[in-house]
């Protein structure tokens, strides 16, 4: 398997809003890795280490200071087509029905209707929504909008996933069944995912890899990879070997993690 | 309107600087634009004779009474609606059953052009000062009363929960939980309010007046003073706008932690 | 809530409307209020009627309307364009709009010598006037909807390359639409009552006229009946419009 996604030497520096390099941000200082196709691979870090961010570079929206970021070789300079992300805010468009939600980035490429319409509705089967196609994102719960988010992701037929925290406005008992259910879809359609997570029972709950990050300016501290295997059910994630894991990762985060509270670099 | 902060989060220092200077020159340009307009129309006088008229007005005393008297009528007639809304608007705020029967009417008295009310006050006030502060009143009260009715109602649970989880008297909450919750909301009211009561004697005076700042306009207008009257108009822009800027300010100050809160 | 709830609301405003009315009627039947000032409600409802059969209401409710649309029209002639160049150059924006907002709570009406010199006595007048109300509203509500837009709509359509027109009327605009429609209906509203007053100080014509004239020929039953017939108006357009803006935000919500 080759490498589908390649992070070299990525650095990030945010200048202040007047141009001024002294009120000057730095998110990212050097991050580098590689995700093989069909991977699942989590991002963890505490909150405001610029994980998301790290995300937006991958996905094109943001330009590193320094280092590259490419795709199937290819160099990444702006969203890449095979790329699609799915964001933590709802960012399901509350004046459109679910389906013309899903159906929405099909409509940005000028697909014809009814070929939207049959990818839509395929997509909304895949995520479990069937039924609900005339709903609007009012009349269905936080866990069925994000589901939403992640149909109309795939609708484009990605090879990539970004995700930026999901489920992280999501109660647990419906996080850990939104996981379930992600990790059914990406059974399904072997995607790779980058899916980013302040949540270490979440990362070792979903993903081959995790890479366990820093506070800001962050780097990668350390990449664990998660042997448990597939299906991962309550049974296979609460055994010695899985606590062994989680407890290692909350080490190494703890530290980053109180550099947060201390009040060391000001909140994103 | 949440604008403000936007704006103030999204330009440093030096950005809003630079919006002052632009509406410096946007205000020049229109005061070119009317200089303009008085060369080109006979009938327009020039800035500078309005503002010449205006001086004249303060210096001959000519406007002294009138001024005098119509913010006797607004300060009069806001007083009578504060009296009166915020009294209605805690009750309202405080019952379920009763903001529910009254509350749309009050939400329409916004709609409706209270100036129609005017005959009838004139009929039951005569034509002197007591039908201008009752129109006052009558145009300022609305604000008021919805703000503090809002204002009531949205005092937060938790916090009234705290107090009474401390075994605090009715008295205690009202003092040290709802009045500083409402004062913000009340405020902003009260601020609306005085802008109508102004309107309101404005109103009434241009109407059917002897004495008044709304009567000189009408009275200038009609007696063909275009200079004199502009004057007076420009007068009640610059009041209107310096008290509203004023009370906004205070309102800004008793909502600090409002804002910092809400962020 | 439930039906029988709202029903039972309906019941107590109606119930305290006609206690209302007869304690009016009351009052005036006994000699308390001269009948000059008060007529009993059982008059204005016959002037109510005179006027409904009549020529001087329709009359005057045509004059009304058709300054309205004019009005309202010129407004959003006016507000739409506006409001999008003080989004579309957000710099323009925060300039004018504090500085319109001021000249806005400032009481504006003071204006109509000045158009009455320009225009005449007459709907001209009114409609310029009318312009002034209805298009300020207008304007800072579409620039402060399509700025006020939520960040990640923006960011969902950067991350699937939207083009400029893509962006504004598939995810800006729908986005912007109920602080919009909050602005048309401020415009609406602002439009309607500064007409109606403009008339009534002006005896220029229509709904404010009809009652600012019979005041001076002292026909009290016919004024009131004119006030019933504004109030009717408004309050029924009021009610459309938020009903209708109710269900914008339910849906956005």
């Amino acid at each position: 398997m080759e490498e589908l996604i390649a992070v070299t030497k990525v650095r990030k520096v945010f200048e202040d809003a007047a141009g001024n390099t002294g009120g000057a941000v730095e998110a990212i200082r050097r991050v580098d890795f590689r995700v093989r196709a069909g991977e699942f691979v989590s991002l963890l870090g505490p909150s405001g280490c610029g994980k998301s961010t790290l995300l937006d570079i991958i996905g094109g929206l943001e330009r590193p200071t320094s280092g590259e970021v490419s795709i199937a070789g290819e160099r990444v300079e702006r969203p890449h087509p095979k790329v699609a992300m799915v964001f933590q805010l709802m960012s399901v468009f509350p004046w459109r029905t679910a389906l013309q939600n899903v159906a929405f980035g099909l409509e940005l490429q000028n697909v014809d209707g009814r070929s939207r319409r049959r990818k839509a509705l395929e997509v909304i089967q895949l995520v479990g929504l069937a039924g609900f196609e005339e709903k609007y994102p009012s009349q269905l719960s936080g866990g069925m909008n994000q589901r939403l988010a992640i149909a109309r992701a795939l609708a484009l037929d990605p090879d990539i996933l970004l995700m930026d925290e999901p489920f992280g406005s999501l109660d647990e008992q419906t996080r850990f069944l939104m996981g379930l259910e992600l990790l059914r879809i990406w059974e399904e359609t072997r995607k790779t995912i980058l899916f980013v997570t302040h949540s270490i029972s979440e990362a070792i709950q979903l993903s081959d890899r995790v890479l366990v990050m820093s506070a800001r300016p962050s780097e990668i501290r350390e990449e664990i990879p998660i042997p448990i295997p597939r299906p991962r059910t309550i049974e296979s994630l609460t055994t010695d070997s899985a606590t062994r894991i989680e407890r290692r990762i909350w080490e190494i985060l703890k530290v980053e993690a109180s550099k947060g509270l201390i009040g060391n670099g000001r909140k994103s | 309107m949440d604008q403000g902060n936007l704006a103030r989060s999204l330009i440093s220092l030096k950005a809003a600087g630079l919006i002052r200077a632009f509406q410096f020159l946007i205000l020049s340009l229109v005061f070119l634009s009317f200089i303009a307009l008085s060369r080109a129309f006979p009938f327009f006088p020039s800035p500078f004779s309005v503002l010449g008229a205006a001086g004249a007005l303060f210096s001959d005393g000519e406007i002294h009474s009138h001024l005098l008297v119509t913010l006797y009528e607004t300060l009069a007639g806001f007083a009578l609606a504060i009296l009166l809304g915020i009294w209605v608007g805690l009750v309202l705020g405080l019952s379920r059953i009763l903001s529910e029967l009254f509350e749309p009417i009050i939400l329409s008295g916004y709609a409706i052009p209270k100036i129609i009310f005017l005959p009838i006050l004139l009929m039951i006030f005569g034509v002197g000062i007591n039908s201008k502060i009752a129109n006052a009143a009558l145009h300022a009260i609305f604000p008021i009363i919805l703000n503090t009715l809002v204002g009531i109602r949205e005092v937060n649970r938790v916090l009234v929960k705290v107090a009474r989880s401390m075994n605090a008297t009715s008295g205690q909450t009202f003092t040290k939980v709802y009045f500083p919750s409402i004062v913000p909301p009340v405020f902003a009211g009260m601020r609306i309010g005085l802008g109508f009561a102004f309107l309101g004697s404005l109103l009434a005076e241009l109407f059917e007046a002897q004495r008044g700042l709304g009567f000189l306009v009408a009275h200038f207008y009609n007696t063909a003073q275009v200079a004199k009257m502009l004057a007076v108009i420009l007068m009640v822009f610059l009041l209107t706008i310096s008290i509203n800027a004023g009370m906004k300010g205070m309102e800004n100050r008793l909502s600090r932690w409002r804002r910092a809160w809400r962020s | 809530m439930a039906a029988s709830h709202k029903m039972r609301i309906r019941l107590g405003q109606m119930a305290t409307l006609l206690s209302a009315l007869a304690v009016l009627e009351a009052i005036v039947r006994a000699g308390w209020v001269s009948g000059l000032i008060l007529s009993p409600p059982s008059a204005i409802a016959l002037a109510v009627g005179r006027d409904l059969i009549g020529v001087e209401l329709w009359a005057g409710l045509k004059t009304t309307a058709l300054e309205f649309v004019l009005g309202f029209f010129f407004s959003l002639l006016l507000g739409l364009p506006c409001g999008l160049l003080f989004y579309r150059f957000r710099f323009i924006g925060l300039a004018v709009e504090p500085l319109l907002l001021a000249f806005y709570a400032a009481p504006t009406i003071l204006l109509y010598p000045v158009f009455l010199t320009l225009f005449g006595l007459g709907s001209a007048a009114v409609v310029s006037m009318a312009v002034i109300f209805g298009s300020i509203p207008i304007m800072v509500n579409v620039s402060v909807g399509l700025a006020g837009v939520e960040p990640i709509f923006i960011k969902l359509g950067r991350s699937l390359k939207a083009n400029r027109w893509q962006m504004f009327w598939k995810i800006l605009f729908p986005a912007a639409t109920p602080v919009i429609f909050t602005g048309l209906r401020l415009g609406f509203t602002y439009t309607l009552l500064g007409i109606i007053a403009v008339e009534f100080i002006t005896f220029s014509g229509g709904l404010g006229k009809m009652v600012s004239w019979r005041y001076f020929i002292f026909d009290t039953e016919g004024l009131f009946s004119g006030i019933v017939f504004v109030i009717l108006i408004a309050v029924l357009m009021n009610s459309l419009l938020r009903r209708t803006e109710d269900r914008i935000r339910a849906r956005w919500a």
